[in-house]
């Protein structure tokens, strides 16, 4: 990977991370950076990979990064907001940045020898602070999100228990997919009951005759409503509904009741 | 003491502009520059990219005005200078800031014994 690229894909990791950041800010802020990283490339003539690390690192990892543009712009840091950036950046690491990138990052960077160290050590975060050699300094406006740290590939997930990851389950208790059986049953029952209240539903139905005469008062102007259809009457010849129009009381949120023609007032009745 | 980690955020917390502004108080002065002087502050601990959005606001806020200008080597810069608003606010800060250590000094002991 290039330098240009490496420096591609910081700033496009960062971008990923403000999706809600106004537009004009966020780009003001991609571009300061990369002028940023521009400019001290300019200031070493000869930059290796190192030393564009070490610029990266000075700068921070993106994370804290977006959470100072977040709260700068009175947006804070939300939890959803926090889930969606490390979300972002694991889907960021696992796809668009290739793993090889990282590996080889963590080779030149995890000897650490003295030279490659930018800051002294007092500047030098905690050791469990240290997840990475961009991770950089606190954001000073607010707490730092912890999450997957620029550098290096996110932790692994831990493993998941055999019995849903697909492989086999416990010895005598096969189920499927590698589910207890007792799982796989209550599967079975809620699917039955589904299926009879669908067919108790569709059986109700079906016991419904369209030719019955409705009982009770019906106060709608449904068109489907016993005596003579609307397709075959007409819009001008819809029929009175028995119910007093009167009774019905228009709903706005039912087109159907403020509709002139559903409810049939007087002019209708006269043609 | 977990809050030990936040008293250096909290008392950098809205003190960290006014440092911004005192650095454009004289002459104007480069993006990459004031992020790079602030950055080897180890006291205020603060990485060089959590200024941009910090410059961004100042600016926004008509406390910095700033303008890209052409390097005579390298890529153009953006140089910030400090408006009369941002003057106005420096000072302010700077009366409050003494009247402010002033009484913390006192009540905490940290003052001259």
């Amino acid at each position: 990977m290039s330098l240009d690229d490496l420096v591609a894909t910081w700033l496009r990791e960062l971008e990923q991370l403000l999706p809600d950041l106004p537009v004009v800010q966020r780009r003001e802020l991609l571009r300061d950076l990369e002028a940023h990283i521009a400019s001290e490339r300019d200031d070493r003539p000869g930059l290796d990979e190192t030393g564009l690390l070490e610029i990266l690192e000075r700068l921070g990892d993106p994370q804290a990064i977006a959470a100072a543009a977040y709260e700068e712009a009175g947006l804070g840091q939300t939890e959803g907001r926090a889930f969606a950036a490390a979300v972002l950046t694991a889907a960021t690491e696992l796809t668009t940045i290739s793993p090889a990138r990282w590996s080889g990052r963590a080779v030149v960077i995890t000897p650490a020898p003295p030279v490659l160290d930018p800051k002294p050590e007092a500047w030098r975060p905690p050791a469990a602070e240290q997840p990475s050699p961009c991770s950089g300094r606190a954001y000073v406006g607010g707490s730092r999100p912890g999450s997957a740290p620029f550098g290096l590939p996110p932790a692994p997930p831990p493993p998941l228990p055999p019995r849903w990851s697909g492989a086999p389950g416990k010895p005598g208790k096969p189920g499927l997919a590698g589910m207890p059986w007792g799982v796989v049953a209550a599967i079975g029952a809620a699917f039955f009951v589904v299926v009879m209240l669908v067919g108790c539903a569709g059986t109700m139905l079906l016991h419904t005759s369209p030719a019955e005469p409705a009982s009770g008062p019906v106060a709608t102007a449904d068109p489907y409503a016993p005596g003579p259809q609307p397709a075959e009457a007409g819009v001008d010849e819809l029929p009175i509904d028995p119910v007093d129009p009167a009774t019905v009381v228009p709903d706005p949120a039912d087109p159907e009741t403020v509709d002139p023609t559903a409810v049939a007032p007087g002019p209708a009745t006269t043609e | 003491m977990a809050d030990v980690a936040q008293l250096s955020t909290g008392l950098r917390r809205g003190t960290l502009e006014f440092c911004v502004l005192a650095m454009v108080e004289h002459e104007d002065r480069y993006a990459t520059e004031i992020v790079r002087s602030l950055g080897d502050e180890a006291s205020l601990a603060a990485s060089e990219g959590t200024i941009y959005p910090l410059l961004s606001r100042l600016r926004r806020a008509g406390w910095l005005d700033s303008k890209w200008s052409e390097s005579p080597s390298g890529p153009p810069r953006r140089y910030y200078s400090l408006t009369e608003t941002g003057r106005a606010a420096l000072e302010h800060f700077r009366a409050e800031w003494v009247s402010f250590r002033q009484t913390v000094d006192r009540l905490v002991g940290t003052g001259a014994r």
